[in-house]
């Protein structure tokens, strides 16, 4: 069960609009935005700052936007967060086998040097203690740009925010994002854990 | 040395006009957030976070909780720069110097009333990997705070998940002013500036 229940509605018309965001990248309202709706000025501006880290970049794209914030959820453990982003992986054109085989980014052949400077460096980043060093930092400069690094690491810290507040929040897992992540993620070991919602 | 440098002036005017907020609670511009404006919407709508987050309300906890409750994720996730910028905050809204040094040691010390000690145990097992949160300290927390209260206090904790990733990987510069107050408040407990130089 949730620490704090999500609301029913939303609060005002703002709301409803920001709801776009999440809509659009998951094809639900999810009950963390819901939730947060208790204050609504964080809600709006939480979805304002997940729609500008989460927008596409040019070579940060949607789909590997999400494969980043996968490894980070993985790192941090949080199963809320893992299943929205199967769920949105899919929506932007992720295959079974990459949303499947992100837990093994290391050494599956689905992702490019370049993919793989930037997984290493979520991983770390979301671990605890931090875990980036010299090696890591330079592998991710031998591939990206400053500006995308800083792209890069807006991803890693907005699931440092959704890490945290969904697997303390304890947040109910929606039916849609439930039913696709245990199909393509349960043979991996994931299970719905706290957010089963009862 | 961080990983990418700042900018040194302000992107636009937007943004500009965002940094008072900053200046106002630490005393100066954070380096975290002028390195984030390379990419000017999410600076922004960071800052725009930031502050609703610490907007205080008559049933929340006061900025200078706030910035305790900070203190104590940090301290959980590792982030040495956040742990100076918390302390920096938590002075600005009135802490003494006592509830600053003392922090860490909240759950022994009497510095810290029953519902600080409520939020406080929340944000340590909430900023810990894995997650320590459980039923005794969702309950805990309920026995002292609203149900909206929790919501913006999880909002703090959440906020520094945020930023604990941001400059312990970015390895961000600590500003002076900065070093000198994590030094003074918190050196004797073992702050050391490390990556942040």
């Amino acid at each position: 069960m949730p620490i704090v229940e999500p609301l029913a509605e939303h609060q005002d018309e703002e709301l409803a609009a920001l709801a776009s965001i999440y809509i659009d990248a998951l094809g639900f309202v999810p009950n963390s935005f819901m939730t947060l709706q208790r204050r609504p000025a964080i809600a709006k501006a939480l979805a304002t700052l997940v729609g500008a880290t989460m927008a596409p970049d040019e070579r940060v794209t949607s789909e590997f936007k999400r494969c980043i914030a996968q490894v980070a959820s993985y790192a941090s453990g949080c199963r809320y967060c893992q299943a929205h982003l199967a769920t949105a992986s899919r929506r932007f054109g992720a295959s079974d086998e990459r949303i499947a085989n992100i837990w093994n980014w290391e050494r599956s052949d689905l992702f490019t040097p370049a993919e793989k400077a930037a997984l290493k460096f979520a991983q770390a980043a979301a671990s605890v203690p931090n875990a980036i060093d010299a090696e890591i930092e330079a592998e991710l400069k031998a591939h990206w740009s400053d500006d995308e690094i800083v792209e890069i690491l807006g991803v890693v810290s907005i699931f440092g925010f959704l890490n945290r507040w969904n697997d303390s929040m304890g947040t109910t897992l929606e039916p849609e994002p439930a039913a696709f992540t245990k199909e393509v993620l349960g043979p991996k070991g994931w299970t719905i854990g706290k957010h089963g919602g009862d | 040395m961080p990983l990418v440098a700042p900018l040194t002036e302000p992107c636009d005017d937007e943004l500009a006009a965002m940094l008072p907020f900053f200046e106002k609670v630490l005393g100066v511009v954070p380096n975290s957030i002028l390195t984030m404006q390379r990419r000017p919407a999410m600076a922004k709508a960071f800052a725009g976070l930031n502050t609703a987050v610490m907007e205080e309300h008559a049933d929340g906890p006061t900025g200078e909780q706030k910035r305790l409750i900070g203190a104590v994720a940090s301290y959980a996730a590792g982030c040495r720069y956040c742990q100076a910028h918390t302390a920096l905050g938590a002075q600005s809204h009135g802490a003494s110097d006592a509830r600053v040094e003392n922090i860490w040691d909240w759950e022994r010390s009497d510095l810290y009333t029953p519902a600080e000690k409520a939020a406080f145990a929340f944000a340590q097992a909430a900023a810990s990997v894995p997650n320590g949160v459980d039923e005794a300290i969702g309950a805990a927390l309920k026995a002292h705070w609203s149900d909206a209260a929790i919501v913006e206090i999880l909002g703090v904790v959440a906020l520094f998940g945020f930023l604990n990733r941001w400059n312990d990987s970015m390895g961000t510069t600590l500003e002076p002013i900065g070093v000198e107050t994590a030094t003074a408040r918190l050196g004797a407990k073992g702050w050391t500036v490390g990556k942040h130089m």
